[in-house]
């Protein structure tokens, strides 16, 4: 654990071909944070991610305490050519020979995001939530110190997805990783986040933050975060209309 | 199965009719089968080697010439699909001669090869090189230049080095490529070795002996037995393939 | 299980390779013959003049045909059963002894050498050694041929019995295949004037100093002197020249008596001979080092075509000496 000072704290702007997606986006994460990151369809939340993942250029700066950083995609990106096992094993084999207790660790990662006995399993023999979860499951094995989620639940039934943000938060709570999220979808990171950051329309900037202070496990049906859902939905509406 | 008997059915049966009318002036079918399965074993008299020894000399040398090829086209082919600049370093050199049919190089090869011992095997080595090098290393640089852009990056997203994107991803993204690369390759290899073998002398291999057959003359049993061998070693060379295929790409 | 394949692979290569000890033989053109032999990538050749020369420039003549096979047939003069007049036939064969007289003459000797520079496109010096190796003829001996098709059967060659292509005997075959007729009829100096409408179309072998009298008829106005109408068209070997035959391309042709006798039998191509051009001028040619024919056991030597008279030259002398002939 990093003490008490952030873990990160960024102020970017980016263009693609001088076509301004993010005007400014600045914002501190906590560690043991939960942020997730809501904002329109195209406002440069991947992007805001990738930034921050390293993998593309930006103007402003980021002070980031940390290289341990996981990534669950969008869509899953597992290699097709790979069991589940050797999926969550890769971030290490880059790095180093694989060893018996890797193998090990993987495993029980695995048991721990629902996947027991199907480690020998190629992705195209798994459903959709089952590949994201090995997605998570590759991110976490790695011990990062902070784990940026793109929308990992997107495209999944609304049943399955909310069971996937329950198993998500009880595994947050065991080990209190520093969490980015980002989602489009209000209810989601109301759910799941401790704050969170409302960005406006492209070129994006920082609408407004919202802090949610709910119990959990949290109750999607009642006042209290119907509340919080319509206090984010206004910041985001305000935005667009203005 | 029922419909490959059925297709092999209807070859025979056309031309059973075909020779029975007299449209074609060829023995009958069970004929040139006697005849395969005599040579199969016996040798032929005229070459004094049966058809096992002729398809070995044949093989070997489409063997020693395709692997050769693999060897160097399919690092190449990776390279070319993964760097665009040796692509484009490379693809000028290869879209000259690549249009070159490898049975035009023969005379070519026979006259470069002329001064080492062995000319003629090393000259019919150097055609199916050519001929199986083209298809493999197109078909691996496809594959590999089609390798899943997003996948990179999640490597990269791990800080994977350039040497394991290569062996990660890349490679294992252009294993489907690289087997129909071999797959087309063999097949090429093997039917210039055949035309190389009727045009210079190879002492022993199938284009040679059919060769020497009609020479010879009045052989059309034999002539036929060859080709019947020709075409059951392509087709074995396949199936051998495609099984590999199954096994290497369980995951597809 | 690997294991196994590889037990199973090798052992057929094995079954590949273990041979008899002999002497190697591999069919060459015999251009392709002169530079292997020159590359010493072949140890010897059975070809017929002016490669034998040529091949003397690196090795040397171990075994002339004729001290093998004595008057051993060679090139021949063939027409298409199909085509049937004779008078036509009568003009070429005429022309045919002219111009072969024409060679024999010593005092046309530099004149002979230059037409046979000009049509082989071979150095004079060549032409002129190859020259006196050569027995010129205008018909071949009938004892000889029967004998080479005593070697055909012998050796397994021929695919079909005389019976199936309509022949009662041995006897009855050669007396329709070697036709004497023509020959015998044309014995008289006198040029036979031809005065049908037939364009003839004659078929002969590129370079091919056999073939010398067909290139003096045209010389020399022999052939002009018929009032005969001629076309020529030139052949790789023998086996095209018989393939032409087959489809009707030629009406006669100059070519080795062995493709002749071979696809005439084999593939039942309905050609008769009606003259013949030389006799003997091959040679056995092998490199300096080797002694003795006994020398050539485990070599490779070069023939130009199975079941040639140079096949069988070789396989003549190897039997003599006790050893044997392996395809390489
Ligand atoms: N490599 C690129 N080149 C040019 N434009 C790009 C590139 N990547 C993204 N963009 C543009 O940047 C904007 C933001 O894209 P981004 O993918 O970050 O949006 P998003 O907020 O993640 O959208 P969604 O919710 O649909 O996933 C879009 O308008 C997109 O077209
Ligand atoms: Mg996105």
């Amino acid at each position: 654990m990093k003490g008490f000072t952030e873990i990160m704290e960024i102020s970017i702007s980016k263009s693609f071909n001088g076509f301004k997606v993010i005007e400014n986006i600045s914002f501190r994460v906590n560690p043991g944070e939960f942020v997730c990151v809501v904002g329109k369809s195209g406002c440069g939340k991947t992007t805001l991610l990738r930034i921050i993942a390293g993998l593309e250029e930006y103007e402003g700066e980021i002070k980031l305490d940390t290289e341990r950083i996981g990534f669950v995609f969008q869509d899953d990106r597992l290699l097709p050519w790979k069991t589940a096992l050797e999926n969550v094993l890769f971030p290490i084999g880059i790095e180093k020979k694989i060893e018996k207790g890797d193998v090990e660790l993987a495993k029980k990662i695995l048991k721990l995001v629902g996947l027991e006995g199907f480690e020998g399993y190629y992705p195209k023999e798994l459903s959709g939530g089952m590949r994201q979860r090995v997605g998570l499951a590759r991110a976490i094995i790695i011990q990062p110190d902070i784990l940026l989620m793109d929308e990992p639940f997107a495209s999944l039934d609304e049943l399955t997805r909310q069971k996937m943000q329950e198993e998500l938060i009880q595994l947050w709570e065991r080990d209190r990783k520093t969490v980015i999220f980002v989602t489009h979808s209000i209810d989601e990171a109301v759910f799941l986040a401790t704050r969170i950051v409302v960005l406006t329309p492209r070129p994006s900037k920082v609408a407004g933050e919202v802090k949610i202070d709910l119990p959990r496990p949290r109750d999607r049906t009642s006042s209290e975060f119907n509340l919080y859902k319509r206090k984010v939905l206004n910041l985001l509406r305000l935005k667009s209309e203005s | 199965m029922r419909l490959k008997i059925l297709s092999i059915a209807t070859v025979l049966i056309l031309w059973y009719a075909a020779v029975l009318v007299g449209v074609l002036a060829l023995p009958l079918p069970h004929e040139v089968a006697e005849k395969f399965i005599a040579l199969f074993f016996n040798p032929e008299p005229v070459l004094g080697k049966n058809l096992i020894q002729h398809s070995i000399s044949s093989l070997i040398r489409v063997i020693s010439g395709s692997f050769i090829a693999f060897f160097l086209a399919i690092p190449l082919g990776i390279l070319m699909g993964w760097r665009l600049s040796v692509d484009a370093y490379f693809s000028t050199m290869i879209e000259v001669f690549r249009p070159i049919p490898p049975l035009a190089w023969i005379p070519l090869a026979y006259i470069i090869f002329a001064g080492f011992s062995n000319s003629t095997q090393l000259a019919q080595i150097f055609i199916v090189f050519l001929g199986a090098f083209f298809p493999c290393l197109l078909s691996t640089r496809e594959f590999a230049r089609a390798t899943d852009k997003n996948l990179i990056e999640m490597a990269k997203a791990f800080r994977a080095s350039d040497a394991s994107i290569l062996k990660e991803v890349v490679i294992p993204s252009s294993i489907p490529g690289i087997i129909s690369g071999v797959r087309i390759g063999l097949g090429i290899g093997w039917m210039t070795i055949v035309a190389a073998e009727m045009l210079a002398t190879s002492g022993s291999g199938l284009g040679y002996f059919i060769m020497v057959m009609y020479e010879v003359g009045g052989r059309v049993e034999e002539i036929i037995s060859g080709m019947a061998m020709i075409g059951l070693i392509g087709y074995l060379m396949n199936e051998v393939v495609i099984l590999a295929e199954k096994k290497l790409l369980r995951w597809r | 299980m690997n294991k196994i394949y590889l037990t199973v692979f090798l052992s057929i290569l094995l079954l590949g390779c273990s041979q008899p000890e002999g002497i190697y033989v591999v069919k060459l053109s015999p251009p392709d013959m002169i530079e292997q032999f020159k590359l010493k990538q072949i140890d010897g050749f059975v070809a017929w003049e002016p490669f034998v020369t040529k091949g003397e420039e690196f090795g040397k003549v171990m075994l002339k045909s004729s001290d093998i096979w004595k008057h051993h047939p060679c090139c021949v003069v063939a027409h298409s059963a199909s085509f049937k007049d004779d008078d036509a036939l009568k003009a070429v064969v005429w022309a045919h002894v002219k111009a072969t007289e024409f060679i024999k003459d010593e005092k046309n000797k530099e004149k002979v050498i230059e037409y046979a520079s000009e049509f082989t496109g071979l150095e004079k010096n060549v032409v002129a050694k190859a020259l006196e190796n050569i027995e010129y003829t205008t018909y071949p001996n009938e004892k000889e041929f029967r004998f080479y098709f005593e070697k055909l059967k012998e050796y397994g060659l021929l695919t079909k019995k005389l019976s199936d292509l309509g022949y009662k005997s041995e006897d009855d075959f050669f007396s329709d295949f070697l036709r004497k007729d023509i020959i015998e009829a044309v014995k008289k100096s006198e040029p036979p004037k031809y005065d049908g409408k037939v364009r003839i179309r004659i078929g002969y072998l590129t370079a091919d100093l056999h073939q010398l009298a067909l290139y003096v008829a045209v010389k020399e106005g022999y052939l002009d002197a018929t009032s005969l109408k001629y076309e020529l068209k030139q052949y790789k070997n023998g086996v095209a020249v018989m393939e032409a035959f087959r489809a009707g391309e030629i009406d006669v042709a100059y070519l080795g008596g062995a493709p002749a006798t071979l696809k005439r039998v084999n593939d039942d191509i309905g050609i008769r001979i009606i003259a013949g051009a030389n006799n003997e001028g091959s040679a056995l040619v092998v490199q300096n080092n080797i002694e003795s024919f006994k020398d050539l056991k485990g070599k490779t030597v070069a023939i130009p075509g199975y079941g040639t008279v140079q096949d069988f030259l070789l396989r003549i002398a190897a039997e003599k000496y006790g050893m044997k002939v392996i395809s390489k």
